[in-house]
This record gives C-alpha cells, structure tokens and sequence, in this order.
C-alpha cells in the first residue's frame, strides 16, 4: 500500500459540488504535483488532506493508518499556506519556534531543532531578523522552516511560489526540488501553473473543476493527454484546436479540421469512428513554418510575431481560425510577407467532441 | 503630436537613506511599447510613479508629448495609468467605465457615445457594454481598463505589473492580446515587470533595471543576444546563462578560456581585439540552448557527465557536470541519453559572451552603460 | 502651483488653527485669573493666582471668603479617582468584547438579516433618549449612586466602536495563519488569544483610546446616574464648582485643565503603539 492514499474524496460548499471523487496515491519521498486553474479545488483538497476542512465522503490513509478522523495536529502532515505563515511581530527564531512552543517543547530542545532547520535552509542569518525586512524567497523559506522543523511526515505545499518574482521562482522551483530530494519528504505540490507542475513533480495530476482528470509522468500528461481539457491546460502556449470530421477512404484516415486544413493518415477502416465528429488539436510546436511555398503546405497570414525566449511564438490567421505557432529564432519573419505552414499527422491529438476523450487513429 | 512621447532626463528619487532612483534617463518614441524590467526594488515602480505624478523626483525632468510636466498634478499630464488591479467600478457597466474620463471632462453625450462604441470596436468589448464591472473576468477587466485609459487619447498608457495577479494560463493569452490592442491602436505604452519572458513579448524595446540604475536598453532580441553585463546576461532567459570563471589565455595565436575545470576555444573571437585581455580574470557566459551536445567527442568539445534529464514540454533540460562545474543544456527532445553517460558539448560559433570579472562587463559590448 | 494660493492656504491653515486653540488657551489663562477677573475680555491675567488650582483640592471652609461670596466645594481628587475608574474599566470590558465579538463577526457569517449592523442600533438614537428609562430601570435594581452601573452602560454604550474598529483589523490578517497554528496543535481559543490579538493590537489601543476619550467626557448619564459626591465623576463634579454668585469660572477652568492631562498622558505614552503594527510586513516579492 502506497505511504499516502486518498481515496474517493468529495466535498460540498453550498450546492457546489467542489471536489468530485478524488482518489490518488503518492509514493513515499515522491513529489506529487496538482495543477490546475484557479477555484479548481486544489487548495480545499489540501486542506482536507490536513485536516483543517471535512470531506462530505472518502477516507485518507497515511502510512497505514486512517487518518480521516485524527484532528490535524495529530496527523504529522505540514503545510505550507498560500500566504505563507509568518508572523511579521515574531522574529525568524520565534515564528520557527511557534509550532515548538505550542507543544510544550523544552526549551533547549527547541532551540536544537530550529537551529538545525534553519541550518539545511540555509536561512541562519535570518533567525535574529523580523519578517518585514525579509526578500520572498527568504520569506518563503522561513515559512518552509516553520513547517518542516516538527519533521513532518507528509508536506502540503499550496502555490509556494504565487507571490515571487518571475526569476525569483526559478530559482526556488530547483532549490525546493533538491530540498526535496536531500530530505526526501513525501510532498504535494499545487500549482496553477501546468509548467512549473511538471518541472518539479515526480507525479503530476491535472485537476479540472474539481476532478484529479489525469494523472502521470509529466511528459506523459503533456504529450499524451487522455482528454481536450487536460490537453487545453497543460499546452502553453495555448493549444490549437478545430472542430472536424473523420473519415474513412481506401485505406487513409481522412481528417478534416475546420476549414483551416485536411490531412490523412495511412490506417484501416474504423466503423466505430467513420464520420465522427471530432476536435483536431496541434500544439503550437508541432506546426511547421517556412517562409518558402512547399508543396502541400497552406499558405497563413501572420498576424502577430512575439520573441518567446530562444524561439518566436507567431500567430497567424488561416481562413477564419487563430492558429499558434513557435519557430526557432533563425526563422527570418517579416511582416507582411505570407507564410506556409503544415502539420505532421502523428503529432496531431484527435479528441471525440462529445466524451472529450482522446481517441486514437 | 512630437515624435517623441515620452522623455525623462536625469531622474532621481530617494526615500530617506536609499536611492529608489538613481539618476536614470530614456525615452520613448509615439506608438512604441516600451518596458521597464527588473526585480522587486530595482526602482521601476518608482519611476513610472514619478513619471504618473504620484511621486515628487528629487531631481530630473518629465517630459510627455514636448511639453515638460515635472511640476504638473497627475491629472495635468495626459498620461493613462493602469494598476495591477485594474481599477474597474465594479457597479457600473462597462460603457459607464469607458465613459467615465470623458464625462469629467464634460464632453457631450453623443461625442462621448461615439468614442466608446469605437474603442469597444477596437478591443472587441462590443457583446459586453451593458455588462456591471463586478461580474467580469480579469481577462476583460483588463480590456477594459484599458479601453477606459485610451479613450481619454493620453499621450502614453501607463502599465503598472498588469499581468502580476493573472494566473499561468490567462497570463499567455492576455499577453498577446495586449500586443495585438496596442499594434493596431498604435498606442503608446510603458509597462513595468518583474518578469523577463513578459518583457520579451511585449515590447518594442526594453529596459533592464537594477538598483535604480537603468543597465541597458535594446529591443528584445537585442538585449538576449548581446546582453552588456552580467547582471542582464542573467536576469534575461529561461533557463538561466551558464557562466563559467576563468582566465582569457592565449595560445598559439587562439584565444582560450581557462580555467581548473575546463579550457574552452574561443575560436570566433577577434584576436586583435581582445589582445589587451590576455592573462585577465573573465566570466564566460553561454546559454543553454546555445550548447550543442553529442554522444561523440569532435575537434574543441569539452566532456562531462550527464547527472540529470528532464522534459519540459517538447525540449529535454539536461544538467551536465564537469569537475566542479555543472552547466544546464537545452536541447530537443531525443530518446539516447541517460543518466550518468559522457556527453561532449560544444558551444555554438558567435554565441558566447565574454565578461570582464571584475567590472561585469561584456567587453565586446558597444554601449557605454 | 502659484506662490497666491500657497500663501492663502498658509492663512487659512493658520485661521484654523487659530480658532482650534483659541478655547484652550483662554481656559488655560482663565485658570490663572483671580475671581475678579473671570469676566473680563482681556487674554493674560493681571493678577495670576493660584487659588483656581487650590480650590480643586481643599474644602470650601478654608477658602470661603476670598472668593467673594460662600462656595462649597469639594476636592477634585475623589470625583477623578471614581473616573478613572469607572472609564478605564468600562474601556477595558469594551475593548475585550469588542475583539471578541469582533473576531466572530470577521471569521463567521453574522445572523439575521443584519449581521453586525444590529450593533449599530445604539449609536443611532440621541443618547437622551435612553436616559429615563435607564433612570427607571436602575432605580429600579439598584445601580443608582455605583461604579457598577456607569461602567455597564459605557461599556455597552460604546462597544459598537471597538467591535467595528478592530473587526476591520482582523479582516486583513490572513485566516491562513490561523490555520497554520491550528494544524501546529493550538486549541481555537490559543490561536484567537496567541495568534490573532497580538497581531491586531494596534487595534486594541486604537479602539481603547477613542473608547476611553468618548466616556472620559460623558456627562448627562453620569449626572443623572449619581447624586452623591462618593460616586461622581469628573464631568459632573465640573459643573458643581457654582457659588452664590454663579459658576465659579476660575476653579472649572482650572479643573478642566488638569482634567485634561490625563488623556494626553495616556495618548503619548501609547504613541508607539498607534503607530507600529499598523503594516503587517506583507513581503510583495
């Protein structure tokens, strides 16, 4: 049995239906990362897993035993909040301390343990300190300290890094990871950003108004997403989706995707599928660009060029529909001159438009 | 209308003992998105406050549209302000918030209706004019923050971190919006970031900011490619720079980085140029992408050893240690490395830069910052 | 702007705060005045004197005849006493409440169709209102001429300010940082006392103070309240300084001078309090 188990979860706020069925396992010394968009459930999910909230339904077994009644102090997990747990009228020392002194922890022993925290987090000159003159990263690690100094079994991490700076986050997204790993705690880690999920989960689940959709290894959940809505959410930049029909003509899959293109690919006939309505999804990557006219490619108009890093996000129009594209930084794009651009077949996700589940040709 | 919307001339403002501003000056041209990038503290917020009239400079002068209102109120300068929480009354519709600067300013009704209907053409608000503030999503209260700050015609949009508050997702398509908006309208816009990719995206020319001093100013493409310090060379690009400290060597009439861990060919570099620097301390700077990997050692490559592979979206972020050294490689994906193998990089020809140690500067720079 | 309308907003400033101290400074020197000077129109005494300020301390026999006319008097010193403590009690059950009630108000939905709004009732109605039936009704238990029932009433007469005043504190702290101590093994009770009040104690002086100052000036209950010179308040002993031949000006100057040092005691030695804690330290990273 896996060191964490939720099993069934559901939960209910006022005739919202807020978490629906939720089950999954995390692994011990695994980083489990939820992403998912805002009021999707992530952080009352957490906050059952804690104990701070009630499930209408549904059990979570940690490390054997059934935790589900255990109040939250007792169960050994931590977590670390959205706006992070600190105190700014205590110093780094006494916020650290908190969870100590609320035990009844002798004195010397409190003073042991958050030395030794403070040690592996490398926030000693922090200690003496009081929060208003902290940076936030240091902010957050003083937090972490406050959570992890009671040794935890199980670390609740809820968007520890809403509130960095854009570089500041790359930074700590390496340093938790290898915090992680040096320690190695058993974490979940919620997210809004599908990026940063899969940079750091082990596991990565995508949840979706209140249901964990899909759960895998994060190049699975991106390149093989099991429905529209998981593939929607984890492609940044946003994925380009059509609505058409597949069909079946002597021996080829003939897809047609709204007007903005066909293509086929070399399959048997498939009954089940033939003159199925489908969504035709391309991430921007998989779309081919040249300046040039090839044969059998279709001609674009660019709308709009945007350095992206070392590549260009580019967003052309073809017939009526937007289409998303990234090309390498030695492509030479000028305005105003048209673009031809095509789609290689097996990078194309085709999703059944009424399931919304991926389909497979 | 001058060719030049905004100027600001040797500013500089101190809150008590710490100088938020340090003596900084730019300007920028009529229809140009123009950015102030830096990390939290680094002055950015500061200046476009100054620039607002919400904060008194020290010393310098503003200068919006020819005209030079350092001593003017904010309302007296034309300028638009957006803050990060866009500010858009939540009990009026959007067609009362569009109005509201022309109403202030006592324009008729009818010419107040037509230059709503027009700039909710534009920002394609049309189906939401008798929709109240509150109900909106952030992705349209951004829109129409900014329709009610342009329709007022000021001669420079001012954007204060609007992107800060949106979550991952909404962030990527507001940022093409808010492109797309301001190419067509043609507006003027400065716009303030901590976040270096948004800067990219957006704008027409950025300006890198540390410590209330402005560090360099190019366009995009300018300021990844030939970064003029380390400090710029950092803070741009995702993954991080690779830099790598050592000593400029010559040998054999070639350059040569050396250093405990490794010596690096400068096979590109202009002799005749660097000549001075021989035998100096320099930093190396090469960015992931910018590493070219193989499974094979080639003429000038350097080895080391594979100890972490990760997929991120359609590209595999290599860590590679070398000796002491560990370097993060960005390649395409391939399904042949594994961790622990030998890899042999080489760097890309013309895209290693070069900074001085101790001044951090890049010494083949041409700007004089 | 143009040097005109600096110098017009000096002038108005200054014709502000001239009609601000004006009644102050008068009292102050009125103070100082000797009995044949109470009624005059002139600004310094000419004969200053200290008997206003003696007169606040000792009984009227040793003071009868010099003040031109029979008073009696009764020394300051007891009325202030029964002040201080029938305010600062009051402040401090106000306060306490007021934080409780406070807490539940930012933390819980309220009930009925009003929610905390119901608190506001009190402060609706001229206070006058109130007076005969609370006149009745305490007659009628028995808290007439007490401690007991000033500090009741001003508690509940000015518990609406406190609630309201630190309910808007409470608000801005984060409920994850009682959620953080929750799971650190805290009873509710210890995260509302160890966590919350020390943050908003800022609060607690702000909404002590404006509670104190509104009951240290209370008038119509405590007259109507008391009758005997034991249990009066400061106010009301203010308005007995009146001898034969009318209000004795000089003593009820000098008597609201000092009355007036104690809260500005008080308000300096808090100062700090009013001012630190008022930012919570946020980190915008």
């Amino acid at each position: 049995m896996s060191f964490l188990q939720v099993k069934g979860i559901n939960k209910t706020f006022e005739d919202k239906h807020v978490l629906k069925n939720v089950s999954f396992e995390v692994s011990k010394g695994e980083l489990f990362a939820i992403a998912g968009p805002p009021t999707a459930g992530k952080t009352t999910l957490l906050k059952i897993i804690a104990g701070l909230l009630s499930a209408d339904s549904g059990a979570i077994y940690l490390d054997g035993r059934d935790i589900s009644q255990i109040p939250p102090s007792a169960r050994d997990i931590g977590m670390l909040f959205e706006i992070p747990q600190v105190y700014p009228n205590l110093t780094g020392f006494e916020n650290i301390a908190f969870p100590l002194r609320a035990r009844k922890t002798p004195e010397g022993e409190i003073r042991k343990e958050v030395m030794e925290i403070a040690e592996l987090l490398g926030i000693k000159h922090l200690l003496d300190r009081y929060p208003t003159t902290y940076s936030g990263g240091e902010y957050q690690r003083v937090a972490l300290a406050r959570v992890l100094v009671r040794r935890p079994k199980v670390l609740l991490l809820d968007e520890p890094f809403r509130n960095l700076d854009a570089k500041i986050q790359e930074f700590m997204r390496t340093w938790l990871k290898e915090l992680q790993k040096k320690i190695g705690i058993t974490v979940i880690h919620v997210t809004h950003d599908p990026i940063e999920a899969m940079a750091v989960g082990d596991k990565v689940g995508v949840m979706l108004k209140g249901e964990l959709k899909q759960i895998g290894q994060p190049h699975e959940i991106y390149l093989r997403p099991t429905s529209i809505d998981v593939a929607e959410y984890v492609t940044i930049p946003a994925i380009n989706s059509f609505e058409g029909i597949v069909r079946f003509r002597e021996g080829f899959a003939e897809i047609e995707a709204g007007g903005a293109f066909n293509f086929r690919k070399r399959c048997e006939r498939n009954t089940e599928f033939h003159e199925k309505e489908v969504i035709v999804c391309v991430r921007p990557h998989d779309i081919l660009v040249d300046t040039q006219p090839r044969k059998d490619w279709t001609k674009a108009a660019l709308v709009l060029s945007q350095p992206f890093g070392s590549e260009i996000l580019l967003l052309l129009k073809l017939n009526e529909e937007y289409i998303r594209a990234i090309v390498d930084r030695t492509m030479n794009i000028k305005e105003g001159t048209p673009l031809y651009i095509n789609i290689d077949p097996e990078k194309v996700l085709i999703f059944d438009r009424e399931t919304k589940n991926i389909i497979t040709i | 209308m001058t060719e030049i919307a905004l100027r600001v001339e040797n500013l500089r403002k101190t809150f008590g003992n710490t100088i938020a501003v340090d003596d900084i000056s730019f300007e920028i041209k009529r229809g140009e998105f123009f950015s102030l990038l830096g990390p939290s503290g680094c002055g950015k917020t500061t200046t476009l406050r100054c620039i607002a009239g919400l904060e008194k400079p020290d010393k310098g002068r503003i200068i919006i549209g020819g005209e030079d209102v350092t001593e003017l109120p904010p309302q007296k300068r034309n300028v638009g302000l957006v803050f990060q929480e866009y500010a858009v009354f939540p009990h009026m519709t959007v067609y009362e918030n569009i109005a509201f600067g022309l109403m202030i300013k006592k324009l008729p009704k009818d010419e107040i209706r037509r230059k709503v209907i027009e700039i909710a053409e534009l920002l394609e608000l049309n189906p939401y004019l008798n929709i109240k503030g509150a109900k909106l999503s952030l992705a349209l209260m951004q829109r129409v923050a900014i329709a009610r700050s342009i329709v007022v015609e000021p001669e420079i949009l001012l954007l204060d971190e609007p992107l800060t508050l949106v979550d991952a997702k909404m962030k990527e398509s507001m940022r093409r919006e808010l492109r797309r908006y301001q190419k067509e309208l043609g507006v003027t816009i400065l716009h303030v970031t901590h976040d270096q990719l948004e800067a990219m995206m957006v704008s027409d020319k950025v300006a890198v900011m540390c410590q209330g001093k402005i560090l360099q100013i190019g366009t995009p493409f300018n300021v990844y490619d030939n970064p003029s310090n380390i400090f710029v060379a950092k803070f741009i690009g995702s993954p991080t720079m690779n830099f790598i400290e050592g000593r400029l060597e010559c040998q054999d009439s070639e350059l040569l980085m050396v250093s405990d861990d490794v010596r690096i060919r400068l096979s590109d570099f202009p002799l005749e140029k660097l000549r001075d620097y021989v035998s100096r301390e320099i930093i190396l700077g090469v960015r992931p992408e910018d590493i070219e990997i193989s499974t094979q050692p080639a003429i000038g490559s350097i080895t080391g050893k594979i100890t972490l592979i990760e997929t991120v979206g359609n590209k595999l972020e290599i860590t590679v240690e070398l000796n002491s050294l560990t370097l993060k490689i960005l390649s395409p994906l391939r399904a042949d490395l594994k961790i622990g193998q030998p890899i042999h990089l080489k760097m890309k020809p013309g895209k290693v830069h070069i900074f001085d140690k101790i001044t951090e500067k890049n010494i083949l720079s041409e700007e004089v910052w | 702007m143009g040097l005109m309308s600096k110098v017009l907003r000096v002038i108005a400033l200054a014709i502000f705060l001239i009609w601000l101290i004006i009644p102050i400074a008068w009292t102050f020197s009125l103070s100082f005045k000797p009995y044949l000077e109470w009624r005059v129109a002139y600004f310094w005494p000419k004969n200053p004197t200290l008997l206003n300020y003696k007169i606040l301390f000792f009984y009227e026999r040793e003071i009868a005849g010099t003040t031109g006319g029979t008073a009696l008097t009764k020394p300051m010193t007891t009325p202030l006493i029964n002040t201080l403590i029938v305010v600062g009690i009051s402040t401090i059950i106000a306060v306490l409440i007021g934080f409780f009630t406070a807490y539940g108000a930012s933390r819980y939905r309220s009930p009925g169709p009003f929610g905390l709004y119901f608190t506001l009732l009190t402060r609706m109605v001229p206070p006058a209102t109130f007076v005969t039936p609370v006149l009745v009704y305490y007659r009628m238990i028995g808290l007439l001429d007490s401690h007991i029932g000033l500090i009741l009433l001003y508690a509940a007469a000015t518990v609406t300010y406190s609630i309201w005043i630190i309910k808007g504190f409470i608000d801005h702290i984060p409920r994850e940082w009682e959620e953080a101590a929750l799971l650190e093994g805290l009873s509710p009770i210890n995260v509302i006392t160890k966590v919350t009040l020390p943050l908003v104690k800022s609060a607690l002086v702000v909404s002590g103070l404006f509670v104190f100052l509104m009951n240290y000036s209370e008038f119509l209950f405590a007259l109507v309240l008391t009758t005997k010179y034991d249990v009066r308040t400061l106010p009301v002993h203010l308005s007995t300084y009146v001898g034969g031949s009318g209000a004795l000006y000089g003593a009820q100057a000098a008597c609201g001078i000092i009355a007036s040092l104690i809260p500005l005691v008080i308000g300096y030695v808090i100062q700090k309090h009013l001012i630190t804690g008022l930012t919570f330290g946020m980190v915008r990273a």
